[in-house]
């Protein structure tokens, strides 16, 4: 609950949340306040599954932008038959993926024109950011689908007929990538702890 | 499919296995804090006010997926490849062609490239011309950058504000703050900007051509005349010379407002408007067009309660206004999505007037009230401040220990390491020397290094005489 936009707190407070589904009816009528609603309710948790995919903070409103842009120029395709989060999920994972390969590329033709690269992020003193820091790092060498796989699981804690559904694959397709992802995270994560000591 | 058959990380039990766990519970926990939901919503909040809801299409989600994996990225791979098979040719020609035989032509060229490059930073007002062949960039008051491409005239007037007089000009502008927007003139029009790149053009007609190239920029002249998301461009029609308001072309002036993603609702606009007036220096009908929308309520109503008070207080300089206008804020919206920000402002503007009662007063509800906020250390350490002003030692340690136990730290760790350790010293504690040490060895080269060295050789000085 501490984590509940606030609209959506005092919305709770008295008793009357909409569900997913009426909001999205209630946004194809053209209710600005239902958009709102729908937009605080799930704009945490598009933050931290971009910012957990690989988003890097400075990209992470625009990415934001970009899904729910998508999300309401879609919202008369949903009809419900999948839960609005999952929607939302694969509309937010697909648009993170593009947005990545978007800038490798930009990276590597800035190599390739011999541009500056890119100031590196400022040294944040704060424990838990430092520690997020080399988990983004650690998840970024990860190949997407695990990427995918285990962000959704381990961090957004979906179950896994849920993640297959974003994901586009087999539950046990999850799994595997889930033991791989795992795996290789906690192998990098050694490495990286032996090198720094 | 049950999970025992995948064992979790945890099962490992060593150390780098708990570090991971432990950040994987850091980033379930990560969440965007208010301001930057506000600002979100900020971005998206016109969307609700279209009407371009297609309610009749049939597909189902699993049919947009579908469609999305399977068409479009074939298309896609498609023209990229075509793309890149041409850049690869044109490069691979560029790079084999002789050398003496390019220089005569390039030399040939009616418009030769640029040949200068220099970057400097206007501090006045004044005009800045680039010759032909001539390029010039710019850092302007404010952080954003121009690109004056050759045979430009730019203006930078008193204020600081950018007018382009004729050439081409291209812009990099930073995320402004909110309430707060990049103005650029060209003409009688008004390019509003909101955290983007694009690029400013006036011909020998002056006509005016405006391409985003990344971000939002709306184009005004006395009222909205295009709002440009990335990718897109607008051209005025042709003007007679001279800055009088120019003849609208309605093609152009339909086109541009009929474009997806414009705002259409009456909120929307007003709230446009209204930063527009304040962004060219017209405070009072800002004001006046925040304070109607306050009057209507909903989200735009809410927003403008906070700019009210952002405006009395950096605008017209009457703090004690803005106070009431942001409790009466808080009052009207308990849990509004601005209320940090406005607790925020008023422990500013509370300590900017001298009351320093007052703010710790503010500053110790906001402690206890946003324990998640990200500016919980940053009130943690000005309430610190405050005591240390008072020579409240005692508290001060506190409070910097707030501050320094919060989730995110940043530029408050180092004065809040330092002043707690100062304030230790300052209290003949004798975790003071140990607490002083530890400033010096996370920040070698810190901005409180001399005083730290200062206190400690002071305080050692003391601690040996005690023994």
């Amino acid at each position: 609950m501490n984590n509940t936009p606030s609209l959506i707190r005092s919305a709770v407070t008295r008793g009357t949340v909409p569900t997913d589904t009426e909001l999205v009816a209630r946004c194809r009528r053209g209710d600005h306040g239902a958009w709102r609603m729908l937009h605080d309710r799930h704009a945490p948790t598009v933050y931290r599954f971009l910012s957990a995919f690989g988003v890097p903070p400075e990209e992470r409103e625009d990415a934001c932008q970009d899904v729910f842009v998508a999300v309401y120029r879609s919202l008369d395709r949903f009809r419900g038959a999948a839960r609005l989060s999952t929607w939302i999920y694969r509309i937010a994972a697909r648009g993170a993926g593009r947005a990545m390969r978007r800038r490798r590329m930009h990276a590597l033709l800035g190599t390739l024109l011999l541009r500056e690269p890119p100031p590196p992020p400022d040294p944040d003193p704060s424990e838990r950011t430092a520690r997020l820091a080399a988990l983004d790092d650690l998840l970024r060498r990860l190949s997407p689908k695990k990427r995918l796989v285990l962000v959704l699981f381990e961090i957004e804690e979906l179950p896994v007929d849920e993640i297959a559904k974003i994901a586009g694959c087999p539950e046990n397709t999850v799994w595997s990538r889930l033991h791989h992802a795992r795996s290789e995270l906690t192998e990098m994560a050694r490495k990286a702890a032996a090198r720094s000591s | 499919m049950s999970e025992t058959n995948h064992p979790a990380p945890g099962k490992d039990d060593d150390a780098v296995t708990r570090e991971l766990e432990s950040a994987l519970g850091d980033a379930r926990g990560r969440v965007a804090d208010d301001v930057t939901l506000r600002r979100m919503w900020a971005r998206v909040s016109h969307l609700g006010t279209e009407a371009d809801l297609d309610v009749n299409a049939g597909t189902t989600t699993a049919d947009l997926v579908r469609v999305r994996a399977t068409r479009m990225p074939r298309w896609g791979w498609f023209a990229g490849g075509v793309a890149s098979t041409a850049a690869l040719a044109f490069a691979f020609v560029a790079w084999m062609w002789p050398r003496h035989q390019l220089a005569p032509t390039f030399v040939a060229r009616t418009t030769p490239a640029p040949t200068v490059e220099t970057r400097l930073l206007p501090t006045a007002e004044g005009t800045i011309r680039t010759g032909a062949g001539e390029r010039l960039e710019l850092t302007l008051v404010g952080g954003a950058e121009a690109r004056l491409e050759s045979s430009t005239v730019m203006t930078v007037d008193r204020a600081g504000r950018t007018k382009v007089d004729g050439g081409e000009v291209a812009f990099k502008v930073p995320r402004p703050s909110a309430g707060h927007s990049f103005v650029v003139l060209a003409g009688p029009y008004r390019v509003v900007v909101l955290g983007t790149r694009f690029k400013l053009r006036m011909d020998g007609a002056r006509r005016v051509y405006v391409d985003d190239q990344d971000g939002i920029v709306e184009v005004w002249d006395h009222a909205r005349l295009a709002r440009l998301a990335t990718g897109e461009t607008w051209a005025s029609p042709d003007l007679p010379s001279g800055d009088t308001a120019p003849q609208t072309n309605p093609h152009v002036r339909a086109v541009a407002l009929a474009r997806p993603g414009t705002a259409s609702s009456a909120d929307t606009d007003a709230e446009a408007s209204a930063r527009a007036a304040l962004a060219s220096g017209d405070t009072m009908r800002a004001l006046g067009l925040y304070r109607a929308l306050v009057q209507r309520g909903g989200a735009a109503g809410e927003n403008a309660a906070y700019e009210v008070g952002k405006i009395l207080r950096d605008h017209l300089g009457q703090p004690a206004n803005a106070l009431a206008a942001w409790r009466r804020y808080r009052s009207d919206h308990p849990d509004g999505v601005l209320r940090v920000e406005t607790d925020v402002s008023i422990i500013e503007t509370l300590v900017h007037a001298g009351d320093a009662p007052g703010a710790l007063a503010e500053a110790s509800d906001f402690i206890r009230n946003h324990p998640d906020s990200e500016r919980r250390a940053e009130i943690a350490r000005v309430a610190g401040d405050l005591y240390r002003s008072r020579a409240d030692y005692k508290r001060a340690v506190t409070a910097y220990q707030v501050a320094l136990s919060s989730p995110l730290v940043r530029e408050a760790a180092e004065p809040a390491t330092f002043h707690r350790a100062e304030c230790l010293m300052q209290l003949g504690d004798p975790s003071g020397p140990d607490a002083t040490r530890a400033y010096l060895r996370r920040w070698p080269s810190g901005r409180f290094r001399v005083d730290a060295e200062r206190l400690l050789g002071s305080g050692e000085g003391v601690g040996a005489a005690r023994l």
